[in-house]
């Protein structure tokens, strides 16, 4: 009995521990003041039905041994365009995703595909290299979106009738649509059914296929690609394979996110995208070396409760008015940031 | 022509955006006194901070993206000159005894940083510039103004009474440098004003890179940044040097955000010190050089090109694409395209010539 | 030329001391000849000299005194007029030294057929030069390659494995295979078993059943099932099989499940040999199987090569740099020098042979 209960311990690891004690410690404080806490319960599970695509978007580099793939941002552009165009042909519903989801599965296959062979190119920095490439491509996408011929008055802005607005709304129909799907209240709390479904129907099938034989190549890339290549894997193609799933999922899960959050947001909205996944999954304990499954539930459970119900409570504690500036966004830098600056200037990256 | 095709083989890059540069400059259709006289402007205002790129790369740390930190010990110290009251060059020159010593401390621990993380420095620096300004904006929103951080002055103190102010005007140091030696000349209904004392500073502060460069430490920089191996084996103590290389940029940072801001006038404490990184590496990398090599004249000129664009921009969009917003979408992307770009081709050569 | 330099430096720079450690290596025949007179012309101005070199000629020729190591210790010093190439041959080889007792019953079957051919090979190795090797391993055979280190015999099954790019002719059971390509090399039926175990042969970070079965599974598609028409991988069959290689081949583990980096330089090396084993090959390179790994871990890693060789009949290509372990499970000893096969010996000649053979003199001496 002792003994399972250490080695469980060990796998969940003690910083982890930590983490979810000051969580049990934040939601107790906010229930005796009087917080309502089943909505920061429920809040904080949207969120976590939300984020949590993203954060498994990141575990193909992880495990081929590409590194956090700041570059995200490229998926979720692709997920964008997808939304955006059944906005503009006034497509709405279920119809409205499966077309978004086509079209950004798409694109992201062969943005995905054009990534990874330069991320081959530049081996070892791909992380910076990922990053900059993000961030030049949101910024050229800034020009599309205002300059393609958009013309759904709903769409453009009413001023001169050119150019995506900024914030689009997503119709009823489209909104929160997969949140709602099956959704139902438990004790007060309401549950968005259809994401989570989703999110754990893509973590097991991400989980079988680390097991077949792409998978398992992967694995071995990530770990020693001299092994690999001694044992016939092609690395520089399970590389992109790697990448352009990793595009693919952070396409996914933009339209994921477009649906639950109700809005789709452009220009310069995707740029920091990255960063707060590459959080969640380093709280999670992975590393540039090990990352799993596992690492990507916990650490976006973690990572997003604390985010949610840390602004509440701070409020009620401190009695900050909201001019003050959001402490939760400032947290959110420091903690994130200093996540991955722990991650890269680990011994080794392990 | 020969020699064109010659001088655009070497140096790819400047030539390019020269050509973007005329090219905005004949469809913007400026004034060209406006222009002149903003690109002045911001020469005196950005290149002492390009400058301060420089040294990083010599000695083999790549781009210096952690610019951020000395950047905010700068506006520590200009903030902390206000409280003080201090005004004129007085005041400038306090702000750079306060800036300099936390820029010393910033760059020592930067420096660690780095050689800990080696062959990661650049996305190291990268994070620790965000890392900082998570920092930098608790201290400044949360604690300045409480009993931690005492603050007399409450003019620029937020309405609850802690916090800066997100602007803060600095009309104590304004001009504090700029207004030394001025020359003001008239070109037709405009006024051109030089302000040539900034100048003088900055083109001491290229002599003094490039004296530096041929002393006996800026060889064991180069050694370093050339061959680190060999470097450790004629006994060079490599990692000192790096660490020495980072308090140098940081700190010289730490004067170029002070020149910067009195040249404004005004601090956006928030945001000022946010892009300096982005913006004067972009403008380095405009100018010629690579993650691997950097001169003053790659910095003077990519500061000219890139802000060439900078104040074009706008104006082009406008009149290509009926839309302002465009040229400014479009100098962002210059600068983080530059950035992808030069790490692209910088990796991908040194891969190439490890084969 | 940088020789030269060093050189030029030291006549103005007061040096007493010029350390030189193998600088023939790169130099053509007659430059070799210039600079030994150079160095000659050295001494007589008062510099001494330290001349590090693997070819007992040179050393005779320019050194006044020698001295002969091997394996970090002092063997023997000698005045240059009081001895002979052979004699240093010998030392260098090391007579003295009994052979390791590998227990077999069994009789080596060798066929007359040969199973690998190898035509003017040439592997572009870091470190190694092998510059047209031409070789042919009988079926059954264990075939020992030796050499000094950096003379090429490492790269032999490196660039035959496609782990570095080679050019040449190789034939596995008359058909041609293909170069520079890692997989056609696994599928064909050959496994290599690398000299750098934890840079090339074991995923450290990975448990052992992994590393066992991985490029079986990838190349050959063991350990498989199917779920809903992918092929993904039977960790039961795993397991089971995993265990019965751990006993097998007596791998001090907690389990299937321990991971790699944590067992000793013996053991990891046991996996990769469980590794090779779990492709089934029909010939096996085995590079310096022994280096890092105690005493008791090499007599069983040499058994178990002798055990495949006897019971499965696999052809095994032995590279080591220790001669004694070569000589005492090999069937013929290829030596390599410069790049090429210097002469090719039976495990009992005498040890001169093998010592002039290693600095490039083809069994002259009787």
């Amino acid at each position: 009995m002792k003994k399972t209960l250490l080695s469980l311990i060990s796998t969940i690891g003690i910083p982890r521990i930590i983490i979810a004690g000051f969580l049990t410690f934040l939601l107790i404080t906010a229930f005796v003041l009087g917080v309502d806490v089943n909505r920061l319960l429920s809040d904080s599970l949207v969120r976590i039905g939300r984020n949590g695509l993203f954060v498994l978007a990141l575990l193909p580099t992880l495990k081929a041994g590409v590194g956090l793939n700041f570059g995200l941002s490229l998926g979720a552009i692709c997920g964008l365009i997808g939304l955006v165009l059944g906005l503009e042909l006034g497509i709405t519903g279920i119809n409205h995703i499966l077309l978004a989801l086509v079209i950004g599965v798409l694109l992201a296959v062969i943005i995905g595909y054009i990534y990874g062979v330069l991320l081959n190119q530049t081996k070892g920095q791909e992380m910076m290299v990922g990053n900059y490439i993000g961030f030049a491509t949101v910024s050229l996408m800034c020009t599309f979106w205002l300059l393609a011929p958009f013309r759904n008055p709903t769409l453009v802005w009413a001023i001169g009738g050119r150019g995506l607005r900024t914030t689009l709304v997503l119709p009823g129909e489209t909104s929160q649509i997969i949140d709602n799907f099956l959704s139902f209240s438990f004790f007060g709390l309401n549950i968005p059914t259809g994401t989570f479904v989703l999110f754990f129907l893509s973590c097991l099938l991400l989980y079988f296929f680390f097991k077949t034989r792409s998978g398992l190549s992967m694995v071995a890339v990530g770990s020693n690609p001299v092994f690999a290549r001694a044992s016939g894997i092609k690395e520089n193609t399970i590389r992109i394979q790697s990448v352009v799933l990793s595009t693919v999922l952070a396409a996914f899960g933009m339209i994921i996110f477009a649906q639950s959050f109700g809005f789709v947001q452009l220009y310069m909205a995707p740029l920091m995208l990255p960063f707060p996944a590459i959080a969640c999954i380093l709280i999670g304990g992975a590393s540039l070396r090990k990352a799993t499954l596992l690492h990507v539930i916990i650490g976006t459970a973690l990572f997003q409760t604390l985010l949610t119900i840390t602004l509440p409570v701070v409020t009620q504690v401190v009695a900050i008015s909201g001019e003050a500036g959001d402490i939760t966004e400032v947290l959110r830098v420091i903690i994130s940031n200093g996540l991955i600056l722990y991650a890269l200037t680990r011994k080794g990256g392990d | 022509m020969k020699r064109i095709i010659e001088i655009t083989k070497d140096n790819p890059i400047p030539v390019l955006f020269l050509i973007i540069c005329l090219f905005g400059l004949w469809i913007a259709e400026l004034p060209l006194p406006i222009f002149i006289n903003d690109l002045i402007a911001r020469l005196s205002r950005n290149t002492f901070l390009v400058l301060s790129l420089i040294i990083p790369i010599v000695v083999g740390l790549g781009l210096n993206f952690a610019l951020v930190t000395g950047a905010m010990a700068g506006q520590i110290g200009a903030i902390t000159v206000i409280e003080l009251g201090i005004k004129g060059l007085q005041g400038f020159l306090v702000a750079c005894l306060i800036a300099v010593p936390l820029a010393i401390i910033f760059g020592y621990l930067l420096g660690k940083l780095f050689n800990i993380a080696k062959g990661r420095e650049m996305i190291t620096g990268f994070i620790t510039g965000f890392f900082a300004n998570g920092v930098y904006q608790f201290i400044f929103l949360f604690l300045i103004g409480t009993a931690l951080i005492p603050f007399k002055d409450k003019t620029i103190l937020l309405p609850q009474g802690w916090g800066i102010r997100s602007v803060v005007d600095l009309f104590n140091i304004q001009y504090a440098i700029d207004s030394i030696l001025i020359f003001r000349i008239p070109v037709g209904r405009y006024l051109l004003s030089v302000p040539l004392s900034t100048f003088i500073i900055i083109f001491i502060l290229c002599l003094a890179i490039n004296y530096f460069l041929k002393t006996k430490l800026g060889q064991e920089f180069k050694a370093i940044g050339q061959e680190p191996h060999v470097s450790l084996v004629y006994g060079i103590n490599v990692d000192k040097n790096r660490i020495l290389a980072t308090i140098i940029s940081i700190a010289l940072a730490a004067i170029g955000q002070l020149i910067f801001l009195q040249n404004l006038g005004t601090v956006n404490t928030y945001a000022s010190h946010e892009q300096v990184a982005l913006f004067s590496i972009a403008a380095l990398l405009v100018g010629g050089a690579t993650v691997k090599k950097a001169t003053v004249s790659n910095a003077l000129l990519g500061v000219l090109l890139f802000h060439s664009i900078f104040i074009i921009s706008p104006q082009a969009g406008q009149k290509l694409f009926g839309q302002p917003q465009v040229g400014e979408y479009f100098r962002v992307f210059v600068a983080y395209g530059v950035i992808a770009f030069s790490l692209a081709t910088h990796t991908f050569q040194e891969r190439v010539a490890k084969k | 030329m940088e020789i030269a330099r060093e050189v030029d430096k030291s006549k103005n720079n007061n040096i007493k001391v010029l350390v030189f450690d193998e600088p023939t290596a790169v130099l053509t025949e007659s430059e070799a000849g210039n600079l030994l007179k150079i160095l000659k012309q050295l001494t007589h101005k008062g510099i001494s000299i330290l001349f590090i070199s693997h070819r007992l000629d040179e050393v005779l020729q320019v050194s006044d005194r020698v001295v002969v190591l091997r394996d970090g210790e002092k063997i023997a010093e000698k005045n240059q007029s009081e001895t002979n190439i052979i004699e240093i041959a010998e030392l260098m080889v090391g007579r003295k030294l009994k052979r390791l007792e590998v227990i077999t019953e069994l009789k080596p079957q060798i066929e007359d057929s040969t199973i690998l051919k190898i035509n003017n090979l040439k592997v572009s190795m870091p470190g190694e030069y092998v510059n047209g090797i031409n070789l042919e391993i009988k079926k059954g055979e264990i075939f020992g390659l030796g050499g000094l280190a950096g003379h090429g015999k490492v790269g032999i099954a490196n660039g035959i494995a496609g782990l570095y790019s080679s050019s040449g002719e190789v034939w596995f059971q008359d058909k041609p295979l293909q170069l520079n390509n890692p997989y056609a090399f696994l599928n064909t039926g050959l496994a290599f078993l690398s000299e750098d175990r934890r840079g090339v042969g074991l995923l450290l970070n990975e448990p052992i059943n992994f590393n066992i079965c991985l490029t079986s599974f990838y190349i050959k598609g063991r350990f498989t099932k199917n779920l809903l028409g992918m092929k993904i991988l039977n960790q039961s069959e795993l397991n089971d099989y995993s265990k019965k290689i751990i006993s097998d081949l007596d791998i001090r583990c907690l389990g299937p499940h321990q991971f790699v980096r944590a067992l000793s330089g013996g053991n990891q090396q046991k996996v990769c040999i469980a590794r090779a084993l779990t492709m089934e090959p029909k010939l096996l390179f085995v590079s310096e199987p022994t280096r890092g790994v105690d005493v008791g871990a090499k007599q069983k890693i040499l058994e178990v090569l002798v055990n495949l060789n006897r019971r499965l009949g696999m052809t095994i290509v032995f590279t080591s740099s220790e001669l004694l372990e070569l000589r005492s499970i090999s069937d013929r000893i290829g030596i390599v020098h410069h790049g090429q096969i210097a002469d090719i010996l039976p495990p009992d000649a005498p040890d001169v042979k093998f010592g002039l053979a290693m600095s490039g003199i083809k069994g002259a001496v009787q």
